[in-house]
């Protein structure tokens, strides 16, 4: 990556690498739960316990609760913090 | 009927405050930045329920409660799909298009190149995203509301398509966006309430409802495992990819972005955003459960098929009957043309800016125009798109639409997301590569949509599709991302051109603001 002339050389790299970061966990996440539901769908198919909650259902609704989660540490992150590197 | 009543009572209320808001918006909407922006006045949180707004389409909350109604655990997938397309947003997209854009996402992917080539490329990628969106936003619209009020469908089309021209022509983005504020809170209680309603009946337990279901419901535990929807790996990553990428790359959420004020607020929509669009779907999930325990035997909104009366899209609206009675049923008819009618006024505003902004002024007029023309040549394209809207609603009554909205989405990933992406990361990215590589993006996108399942079998009628997959987007982002690499390569010519300095300054830009 060219360097950057600029004073505010840090806090661009801590933004570009927690927005990759992020990106990352979230895809991560996604495509794995995509992918078990192509390649090994048995697995998702599972009870847990003795209820009718199979695995694929829990794992499903936790993406959804987990994506908001993140977007909430990273809004707090750059808003509060991150921010305050940038002069 | 006294739900008929109820639903006539608030939707009018609806349309008279909306009315009102794009009376005295328009008073205001005689600049560039009042009529794209909204001024740059709106907050993170108004801003984040607006794009929840825009995003949550009647097709979304019916299509997709329907969709759990009718398979379970495969809805979970799709609404998981357009749900994680989001967080990618505010992680990679969100701020930067604030800080170096103004009014379209355009004007980022503009920066460092020619502006006719690119806004041309631009405007047609978003022009065809907006139309193929817009139609089967109005088929839907007009036989729901069919089946709901009991009104002809012509009829029912021509309301939509009248009052989405009123809001955007006369009340741009400012009336847009209340519009859209107002329906999301409305969709947005409906559907708590509905899931409170439901919820209540198993003493709040998810698992209670998922064992009631299992019991109801003629697959029994198949429900709750992956189905047939989704069946070959390939299908699903593709699937997947179109509807993350795809999402980021929609241009009326985009030009969202433009109307707050700063990189912060840009932040918190899109946080506010994923909020309220996750929990809607949270919403989604527990209302198709309740659908299949509360109709799945129930001969009033069961025929004696075994089928959903009206449709699979209709459980939310017949469990809203079944659980809260006629006045209940009412106020959510009354949400869910509210929802369609916000939906139709983003993506008309999206599309006239296109060819106000981007069309007129950048590609035939070579920026030499002004704010006072520009503007009239806005509004007239929103009648305009208006019109051709109303006109194509009625011309595909009855046909099935739902591929459309999966182009859209094609589309959106594999042109304008490209684009845009590499416009902001990649160095050596020139003017006749994204142009050359964009279109090709977007000629691949059709091809393989029209030679997949389903227009070539489905609409065509041949045996067996030319391209074996439905959804394209693994294939088409792929390629029109090496396209546009191959066509920056070979660009020799304008290599020298290529001035290091600028991408850097642009960077400090996305990540400094202005």
């Amino acid at each position: 990556m060219s360097s950057f002339t600029n004073k505010n050389d840090r806090y661009i790299k801590i933004k570009r690498n927690i927005s990759h970061l992020f990106s990352f966990i979230v895809i991560f996440m996604y495509f794995s739960f995509i992918l078990l539901i192509g390649f090994y769908p048995k697995l998702l198919a599972k009870k847990i316990a003795t209820s009718s909650m199979t695995y694929g259902v829990a794992f499903g609704l936790s993406i959804i609760i987990f994506s908001i989660f993140l977007t909430l540490i990273y809004t707090l992150l750059s808003n509060k913090y991150i921010d305050e590197i940038k002069k | 009927m006294e739900s008929n009543f109820v639903a006539s009572i608030i939707f009018f209320l609806f349309v008279f405050v909306t009315l009102a808001i794009t009376y005295f918006a328009s008073k205001k909407s005689n600049t560039k930045e009042n009529y794209y922006a909204a001024g740059e006045k709106i907050s993170g949180f108004q801003n984040g329920l607006a794009i929840a707004g825009d995003y949550m389409s009647a097709a979304s909350f019916l299509g997709i409660s329907g969709l759990v109604f009718l398979s379970g655990f495969d809805g979970l997938i799709y609404s998981i799909g357009f749900l994680v397309g989001w967080p990618i947003i505010l992680f990679l997209v969100a701020e930067k298009l604030k800080n170096l854009g103004k009014f379209t996402f355009a004007d980022v992917t503009t920066i460092r190149f020619k502006q006719s080539k690119i806004r041309a490329l631009s405007s047609i990628s978003t022009l065809i995203t907006v139309l193929f969106y817009l139609i089967a936003q109005m088929v839907g619209a007009g036989s729901l509301i069919q089946i709901l009020f009991d009104l002809p469908y012509d009829f029912a089309i021509w309301i939509v398509g009248i009052l989405m021209i009123i809001y955007v022509s006369f009340g741009g983005m400012i009336a847009t966006t209340w519009v859209q504020i107002i329906k999301a809170f409305l969709l947005i209680f409906g559907a708590t309430v509905l899931s409170f309603l439901v919820l209540k009946e198993f003493s709040f337990s998810l698992t209670n409802l998922l064992d009631a279901a299992v019991k109801a419901h003629k697959s029994g535990i198949d429900i709750l495992k992956p189905g047939k929807l989704v069946a070959d790996p390939i299908s699903a990553i593709s699937l997947g990819i179109a509807l993350i990428l795809g999402t980021a790359g929609l241009p009326h959420i985009l030009m969202r972005f433009f109307t707050v004020p700063d990189a912060k607020s840009a932040r918190l929509s899109a946080f506010y955003a994923t909020s309220f669009i996750g929990y809607f779907y949270l919403l989604t999930f527990i209302i198709g459960f309740g659908a299949i325990v509360y109709l799945s035997t129930n001969s009033n909104y069961i025929n004696a098929d075994g089928i959903l009366i009206g449709s699979n899209n209709m459980a939310a609206i017949h469990l809203s009957h079944a659980i809260g009675g006629d006045i209940f049923l009412g106020f959510i008819s009354a949400v869910a043309f509210a929802t369609i009618l916000a939906v139709v006024a983003g993506l008309t505003l999206a599309g006239a800016s296109a060819v106000g902004r981007d069309l007129y002024v950048y590609v035939l007029n070579n920026e030499k125009t002004d704010e006072k023309r520009e503007l009239f040549v806005s509004k007239i394209s929103s009648v305009l798109i208006g019109i051709v809207a109303i006109f194509l609603g009625i011309a595909f009554e009855g046909q099935n639409v739902a591929f459309m909205v999966g182009l859209a989405f094609a589309i959106a990933a594999s042109t304008n997301f490209p684009v845009l992406f590499l416009s902001i990361n990649w160095k050596n990215l020139t003017t006749n590569g994204a142009f050359y590589g964009g279109m090709c993006g977007l000629l691949i996108t059709v091809c393989l949509v029209v030679l997949g399942p389903t227009i070539w079998v489905d609409i065509f009628k041949f045996d067996k599709p030319i391209f074996p997959y439905k959804y394209p987007a693994l294939f088409s982002v792929s390629l029109s991302f090496l396209a546009i690499f191959i066509f920056s390569k070979l660009d020799i010519k304008n290599r020298s051109k290529i001035d290091d300095e600028k991408f850097t300054k642009m960077m400090e830009k996305a990540y400094l603001g202005k």
